[in-house]
Parts: C-alpha cells; sequence; structure tokens
C-alpha cells in the first residue's frame, strides 16, 4: 500500500525485502485488489461497531464462551417460536431458552453448568436495556421482557473470573 | 479525534499499532477499539478467503477479537498482533467452517470454495480494474487467497501474513513472489491493460 514510510532500521528493512523488486506497477496491482475487494465483498458498515461492541465486555484472562448449537422451534399451529442456544467455555457451559412474549420482547430462561449463583449479564447495542441478575445455587435465572436486538451475555463467576459469549441476535 | 498528535493521521500503520498496542496493554480500552478500527478490514477479508460466507464473518471474527482482549498480555509487539490476529482468524474460520459441514446438507458444500463472489464485470467502471479482476480470478484459489490479504496490508507485513496463512516463502516477499509475478506478467501480456 502507498502509504508515507518513515526511517526504519536498515536491519527491519532487509527482513521485510523492502529492498525486492516490488515497484509501482505492483503497489498499483495490490491496491486495486485491495479497492476491488473491498467494494464487491467489502465488510458491512457497521461491522466495526459491531465488533467494538462486543469486545467492550471482555477483558484480560476473560474465557470465550463459544456458540455451540443453535435451534429454533416453531410450535404447530402458533406464531410462538421458541429458541435454544448453548455456549461452551471450558470452565462454563451457558444454555438459553428464548421465548416471545407481548410488546416485541422475549423472556430469557439461562442455566449455567456448573450451577452456582453468578452473576448474569445480559448486554445490548446502545446499553439503554442492559439487563442483571444472579442465577441461583442450581444454576438457573430468568430474564423477562427483553428488548430484542444485539445481545451478549457475560458471566462473573465467583471467584471473580469472566465468562463472555459472541453477540448474537435476540 | 483528529488533532495534531491523532496517530491516525500522522504515522504508518506499524507505526500507529505499536503505540496503540502500548496504550492497550496499560488498561486503555480506547486503544482496542482503535486496534479494531485498524485491523477489522483484514480479518474480515482473511474470513471470506477462507470460504466463510458474509452471513456467519461477525461471528468468526468477533471470536478473534474477544480472544485477543483475554490474551492481550503476550502480544509483543506490531507484527506478532498482526500475524496472532490472521492465525487466530483463519483457526476460527475452521471451526465455523466445519460446524456448518456437520450441520448442513452436503449441497451446501459449494459454500466453503466461495471466497468471493461471482461478478458481472459491468459493475466495475474503470477499464484497468475490470481486466485485473478478470485475470485475478485466472490465478489458483491459493494466489488469489493471499494477494486478498497481502493486498490489505502494509508491504512490512507482506511476509508475515505470508507465514500466517501457511503459504511458503517465496510466495510473496521477500521478493515479488510468484503469485504476484504471475499476475504481473499476464497482465503485462494483455492489450487491454496497456491500452487503459
Amino acid at each position: 500500500m502507498n502509504r508515507p514510510d518513515g526511517t526504519r532500521d536498515p536491519d527491519d528493512i532487509e527482513a521485510t525485502g523492502e529492498l525486492d523488486g516490488i515497484d509501482e506497477l505492483d503497489v498499483e496491482i495490490l491496491d486495486r485488489i485491495a479497492g476491488l475487494h473491498g467494494r464487491i465483498d467489502g465488510p458491512p458498515d457497521d461491522f466495526d461497531e459491531e465488533m467494538v461492541f462486543a469486545v467492550a465486555a471482555s477483558e484480560l484472562g476473560a474465557e470465550l464462551a463459544r456458540l455451540e448449537e443453535q435451534e429454533l422451534v416453531t410450535a404447530r399451529g402458533s406464531d410462538e417460536r421458541t429458541q435454544t442456544m448453548s455456549f461452551a467455555a471450558t470452565s462454563l457451559t451457558i444454555l438459553l431458552t428464548i421465548t416471545d412474549v407481548a410488546g416485541n420482547r422475549v423472556r430469557v430462561d439461562g442455566w449455567l453448568a456448573p450451577g452456582a449463583g453468578h452473576d448474569v449479564q445480559l448486554r445490548s447495542r446502545g446499553g439503554a436495556a442492559d439487563r442483571r441478575t444472579v442465577a441461583d445455587s442450581a444454576g438457573r435465572f430468568v430474564v423477562d421482557r427483553v428488548r430484542r436486538g444485539l445481545t451478549q451475555v457475560v458471566v462473573r463467576l465467583g471467584g471473580g473470573s469472566l465468562i463472555v459469549t459472541p453477540t448474537f441476535e435476540l | 479525534m483528529a488533532s495534531s498528535t491523532d496517530p491516525a493521521t500522522t504515522t504508518t500503520r506499524a507505526e500507529r499499532l505499536a503505540e496503540y498496542l502500548e496504550r492497550a496493554q496499560a488498561g486503555e480500552a480506547g486503544a482496542v477499539d482503535a486496534i479494531v478500527r485498524e485491523l477489522n478490514p483484514l480479518l474480515w477479508h482473511v474470513a471470506r478467503s477462507q470460504g466463510v460466507p458474509s452471513s456467519d464473518v461477525s461471528d468468526v471474527v468477533q471470536n478473534t477479537w474477544l480472544e485477543l482482549v483475554a490474551r492481550l498480555d503476550e502480544i509483543r509487539s506490531p507484527q506478532a498482533l498482526t500475524s496472532w490476529l490472521v492465525v487466530t482468524t483463519k483457526r476460527e474460520a475452521w471451526r465455523t467452517n466445519r460446524k456448518r459441514q456437520t450441520t448442513e446438507p452436503s449441497d451446501t458444500l459449494v459454500d466453503i470454495v466461495d471466497e468471493a463472489p461471482e461478478l458481472g464485470t459491468d459493475l466495475i467502471t474503470d477499464e484497468r480494474d475490470r481486466v485485473l479482476w478478470r485475470t485475478f480470478q485466472q490465478l489458483s484459489q491459493r494466489c488469489r487467497q493471499l494477494l486478498r490479504i497481502v493486498a490489505m496490508v502494509d508491504r512490512p507485513d507482506y511476509a508475515v501474513v505470508g507465514d500466517a496463512l501457511g503459504m511458503p516463502h517465496g510466495s510473496i516477499g521477500p521478493t515479488r513472489g510468484r503469485c504476484l509475478a504471475k499476475l504481473r506478467a499476464l497482465l503485462l501480456a494483455d492489450p487491454l491493460w496497456e491500452s487503459s
């Protein structure tokens, strides 16, 4: 890419091949490849904001609970939908059952395993609708009338360590 | 954001990343955001080049960023940062692809090699871009993957990214590299490239 180079250590220049045969045409070709892919298949406009929202919940030493399973069940003969999601970290599994309730909101029934009374936060983008609760000793928790939107579950374990899920659309 | 001391406007990417990394490791949350904004497009293209459908890229790349925040103290330099992010995104992409293969019917597996959309060249208005895009599609899949990613980074990182993607030395920098040399030769042999 065509950025101004500051002065650099000569060893660095040699190691990275800046004295190689890469010329203006190569630079033009690479710039055009970057431009074309950016226009044809680049990230959506809010990609940065989505990632910035996700990382804000994490901290040094936090554990990522990856999405393992996701299933949507629609009850026969009704509009009622139930979604189940499971997230797994090394030290904790998080199961969520998400049910539609009135007013375009959802009820989240959660279960942490192994069960314990951890602090649970449902983060929502924008922060206005963040919800907090504490699981019971079996690891169960309920958060009712949760606003739909981009959401992330953050669990603070008794010992202080943090488990974060990726964001997902409620 | 824009002030005379704003690193976003005054320095090379490597210098900016070095500063953001230092500030992030000192606990400044905004510095992590700055790293995200600087390298997010690169990670998008890494995930796409590994065949992750656009709808799943957010899941892949945010896992990478969440892992980075958790292990920030292990990263020693801006080059190590870029390399770590590319390797981790590639691994997360594989994980997602494998899961999709086991949960979806096999006729959707065609997604796995869909690393760039097929595109009518009539959507590209610049003649030189049009010739380049058509010629680029003639390269091997590995060369297309590599050049797509290399094009997103600054020159000092060409070799770093090549290594991170598991490409053999010589496929890009410290010499011009096989893939770029091939593309260049094809273009120079194309009268439409020379005349546009």
